[in-house]
């Protein structure tokens, strides 16, 4: 090994390590014998040092730590306690009635299949598994936009009170669907689904929501222009219903 | 997860990890999603981490991945180039390197290309050793080792470019070898 071998396999070492590995032991080795690669060495690392100690310097900006605090520290919604098993099943139910429905149309399936599918997803866990964490609207509706997701989303105003968690897309039978998550005073998640584009079979209705109950979830879903809003929390209609006003 | 044992895995690691967001990304507000997206991801992946030992390097490499797949699908990939570079350092004077801060430092990180940002910052961020960023970035540690070596050797030059920048003076870099600062 010439000093030139030496030094590319020595820009790799830090001074505190790397031992126990034969070649760098090896360099290590010839460093200690020539008196010049010593000398350039301890140049070297002293450099290194400095830098280290620079980039050291660098401060995350105020506000990141909080937000890093405020990210769900698990899966926000409890479904295992609710009854695993059973939301399982509701869920592999859902999927064989939304594959029937499918069938059925052989084209654009009927909505309710669809609302079947995102309580599937709420069930299963999926739809916590947030792409961006963070409290504000505006953002998420940033980072929606930039992942060509719905973005200009119109929030009931019950539900636009609520602080924001985060947010996803997702493709779902050739749609793009924007959700976002809200948090309740009880800990409980308000998630809102945005699906682009809504010529379907028993589409909802334009501007006011029709409600429909699947297990311990209820859902309101409407049509605003182009796109179709399914909102889904656990309550009765009622509860639902204060997340307009 | 315990929310204690999250904070202070946080506390930990997370300045170091936006350090190492914002050397690959280059702006601050994707280094703050890069590093809300480990953490996401580690709150809901952690419990499958047998070994907390490795929590270090896990969460390195989940946030290079998330870059590599942001960068994917926003096309931006880098493409390199990638030759082990036996080529001598350019030497920085001591009072060059005391005259800068942290943030011309990470200006100069910045002007690399990605290959050689990603195993620099981490060199100098946490100790990392090479054996440790072959695994965080998933490449033979041969390949780190010739990174690290060019990658120097770009910083450095960077570097005395952007204090001569400052200063006014001319620096030349005779086939890179580096060289004395002329005033």
């Amino acid at each position: 090994m010439d000093n030139l071998q030496a030094k590319f396999l020595l820009r790799a070492a830090r001074p505190d390590d790397e031992v126990a590995d034969p070649l760098l032991a090896e360099a290590l080795a010839q460093a200690r014998r020539d008196p010049e690669l010593a000398r350039w060495l301890r140049e070297e690392q002293e450099l290194d040092a400095l830098l280290y100690a620079k980039l050291g310097e660098i401060a995350p900006p105020p506000g990141l730590r909080d937000a890093l605090s405020a990210i769900p520290k698990v899966t926000p919604m409890p479904a295992r306690s609710w009854r695993p098993t059973g939301w399982l099943a509701l869920a592999a139910a859902l999927a064989v009635l939304a594959t029937l429905a499918g069938l059925l149309f052989r084209g654009e399936p009927a909505f309710p299949s669809y609302e079947k599918d995102l309580v599937g997803q709420i069930a299963s866990g999926q739809a916590n598994q947030l792409s961006l964490v963070d409290p504000r609207l505006d953002a998420l509706k940033a980072w929606l936009a930039q992942n060509r997701a719905p973005h200009q989303l119109d929030v009931p105003a019950g539900t636009g009170r609520l602080p924001c968690i985060g947010c996803r897309t997702f493709t779902w039978r050739g749609r793009q669907i924007a959700q976002v998550c809200f948090a309740l005073d009880d800990g409980k998640i308000v998630h809102l689904f945005v699906i682009r584009q809504g010529d379907w079979h028993s589409a909802p209705p334009e501007g006011h929501p029709q409600f429909s109950s699947h297990g311990d979830w209820t859902l309101a879903s409407w049509r605003d222009g182009g796109d179709t809003y399914v909102m889904a929390r656990i309550g009765s209609s009622d509860d639902v219903l204060k997340l307009f006003n | 997860m315990a929310d204690a044992d999250f904070e202070s895995v946080v506390e930990r690691f997370y300045k170091s990890l936006y350090c190492f967001a914002l050397s690959l990304a280059r702006n601050e507000p994707e280094a703050w999603d890069l590093t809300q997206q480990t953490f996401t991801i580690w709150a809901r992946k952690s419990h499958q981490l047998r070994d907390p030992a490795k929590a270090k390097s896990w969460l390195f490499r989940t946030l290079h991945r998330e870059f590599l797949g942001n960068r994917r699908r926003g096309g931006r990939a880098e493409e390199l180039d990638l030759d082990a570079s036996h080529a001598e350092l350019p030497a920085i004077p001591s009072a060059v390197m005391a005259e800068m801060d942290g943030r011309t430092v990470l200006a100069a990180l910045h002007r690399l290309e990605e290959i050689f940002r990603a195993p620099l910052a981490l060199f100098y961020l946490e100790g990392h050793s090479y054996r440790e960023i072959a695994e965080i970035l998933e490449i033979p540690a041969g390949t780190v080792m010739s990174r690290l070596a060019r990658g120097k050797q770009a910083l450095r030059e960077h570097l005395l470019t952007a204090s001569a920048a400052t200063e006014g003076k001319t620096i030349p870099f005779p086939d890179g070898q580096g060289g004395p600062i002329h005033g």
